[in-house]
């Protein structure tokens, strides 16, 4: 049975206000059975704290995980190659960050570090080497619009067969198995002046594509992830456009993806952690909760059907769906969240 | 300019007088996205004073790890804009911001995928100053 956990990230929105402290956040996870805690080190940490390894706060996080019963799971690193406006960071450069993330990873004891999609394979490969090193697992996060069936995992995948290591692999996002964009979304786009009959034209689209998609099973080659659009929709944007669409409506279904939950039992010998992404949560379903644009029923079905024994975070995502000016309340709530989508979680995995 | 919750603070805006001049005002703004922003992303802050941009060389920002100008931000690769902070932006302006009601636009402009894809996200106030400070 995978493991259940929650990803600091969920309560961005609070820690943003701060109105909820790093201890306040472990404390909520732990309140509410969580027992994993993944981290985006650049959202949780200062820069101090990050590109020093703070002795203090390296003690402090210890206490909190063995006072509170807590796990460290996968710390999520970037690549921002492109942060010098005048060159591209060189692979040295690159790779140096990297074993820093490493380092600070292993410092505060979390057993996988997030490999970049921006990273090209003889980075990843020289990555690869130092994190097995400190016995930390390089876990490319498949994210959409990439697909468990797109060129770059399967090429990961072929990477990690020819080195052999035990340290390398993958997390879904549950995102790419998305029935649409989220009710949160939608509202803020119609707030912006997006037409809800646009919208449920494109829905209906993407629900027929999506179906094509899984039916046909084939490896998409799609580039960079920031021309891609969703698979079958080039047409109905057009179509959308000559509707009086605009980019607000295209926005919401760019780059959405639905994998076959089936796919993750295909590839689960790669699959070494889960993001467990989710946007509103609605009553009924498993575990009292559904989330109307994510199949997360289907994925933890598939993760069941796999075998899967790792964590699984949840992450909320609809934090920036409330934070335009015309929006009606100040944000979401965070905890009530996560903890409607750790009861769904816990539902489907049990079948 | 595209204004979001949140991203300018109430923190007081005020004039600052350095050996008896005025060389200016501060406000304080956060950055938009969720995660800490690398100095070298930042491109520009933009601050209007009833519809008058000031940016550029007019602008500094002092976050905990210290002050920089925007030509500095450019070679940062290691210093963020963290999560949450309230940078103190500094605008120069000799006099400072005048007695009476202002409307105050503040906003960032910033490259990369986590940045403001082409347009100043930030956000704007009404104040009214009483003999250099916001009331």
């Amino acid at each position: 049975m995978a493991k259940l956990g929650v990803s600091l990230y969920s309560y961005q929105f609070e820690c943003f206000r701060g109105i909820l402290s790093l201890e306040d956040c472990l404390a909520h996870a732990a309140s509410i059975g969580a027992r994993g805690i993944e981290m985006v080190p650049e959202q949780t940490l200062t820069d101090l704290e990050y590109e020093t390894i703070d002795e203090g706060l390296v003690a402090r996080w210890k206490d909190w995980m063995s006072r509170y019963g807590l796990v460290p799971t996968n710390m999520n690193l970037y690549d921002d190659f492109d942060v010098y406006p005048n060159r591209t960071q060189t692979d040295d450069e690159r790779y140096a960050r990297f074993k820093h993330g490493v380092l600070l990873a292993k410092a505060m004891g979390f057993t996988s570090v997030r490999g970049s999609s921006e990273m090209p394979a003889r980075l990843l490969e020289r990555c690869l080497r130092i994190a097995e090193c400190h016995g930390i697992v390089v876990s490319v996060e498949i994210h959409a619009p990439f697909s468990l069936k797109s060129s770059y995992t399967q090429e990961w995948f072929e990477l990690i067969d020819r080195t052999g290591t035990a340290y390398a692999g993958i997390h879904p996002d549950c995102g790419i198995f998305s029935k649409g964009p989220a009710a949160c979304r939608i509202d803020q786009a119609v707030r912006r002046g997006a037409k809800r009959a646009v919208i449920d034209y494109l829905q209906a689209a993407y629900a027929e594509a999506s179906a094509k998609r899984q039916a046909e099973a084939t490896v998409l080659d799609l580039g960079d992830y920031r021309d891609v659009v969703a698979y079958g929709m080039a047409q109905p944007f057009e179509k959308a456009r000559a509707m009086g669409g605009t980019a607000l409506e295209e926005g919401l279904f760019r780059r959405l993806t639905y994998d076959d939950p089936s796919w993750l039992v295909e590839y689960k010998r790669y699959i070494k952690h889960f993001h467990g992404k989710f946007y509103d949560m609605m009553p009924d379903g498993k575990g009292g909760f559904h989330d109307p644009s994510v199949d997360v029923e289907g994925a933890m079905s598939g993760l069941r059907r796999a075998g899967y024994q790792g964590w699984i975070s949840s992450e909320y995502e609809g934090a920036g769906a409330y934070r335009d000016l015309a929006c009606p309340v100040d944000g979401p709530d965070s905890r009530g969240l996560v903890e409607k989508h750790q009861k769904l979680m816990a539902g489907a995995l049990a079948g | 300019m595209n204004f979001l919750k949140y991203l300018l603070g109430d923190e007081k805006i005020r004039n600052r007088v350095v050996d008896g001049r005025t060389t200016g005002f501060t406000l304080h703004l956060r950055y938009p996205n969720y995660r800490g922003m690398y100095l070298g992303y930042i491109t520009d802050i933009r601050v209007d004073v009833d519809g008058v941009p000031h940016n550029g060389d007019a602008i500094a920002v002092t976050f905990k790890s210290g002050t920089f100008t925007l030509a500095e931000m450019r070679s940062c690769g290691f210093t963020r804009w963290n999560y949450g902070e309230a940078g103190e932006v500094f605008v120069r302006l000799p006099g400072g911001l005048a007695d009476g009601p202002h409307r105050i636009e503040a906003g960032i402009l910033s490259r990369g995928y986590l940045g403001t894809h082409g347009e100043y996200v930030g956000g704007f106030r009404d104040i009214v100053v009483e003999k250099g400070a916001e009331k």
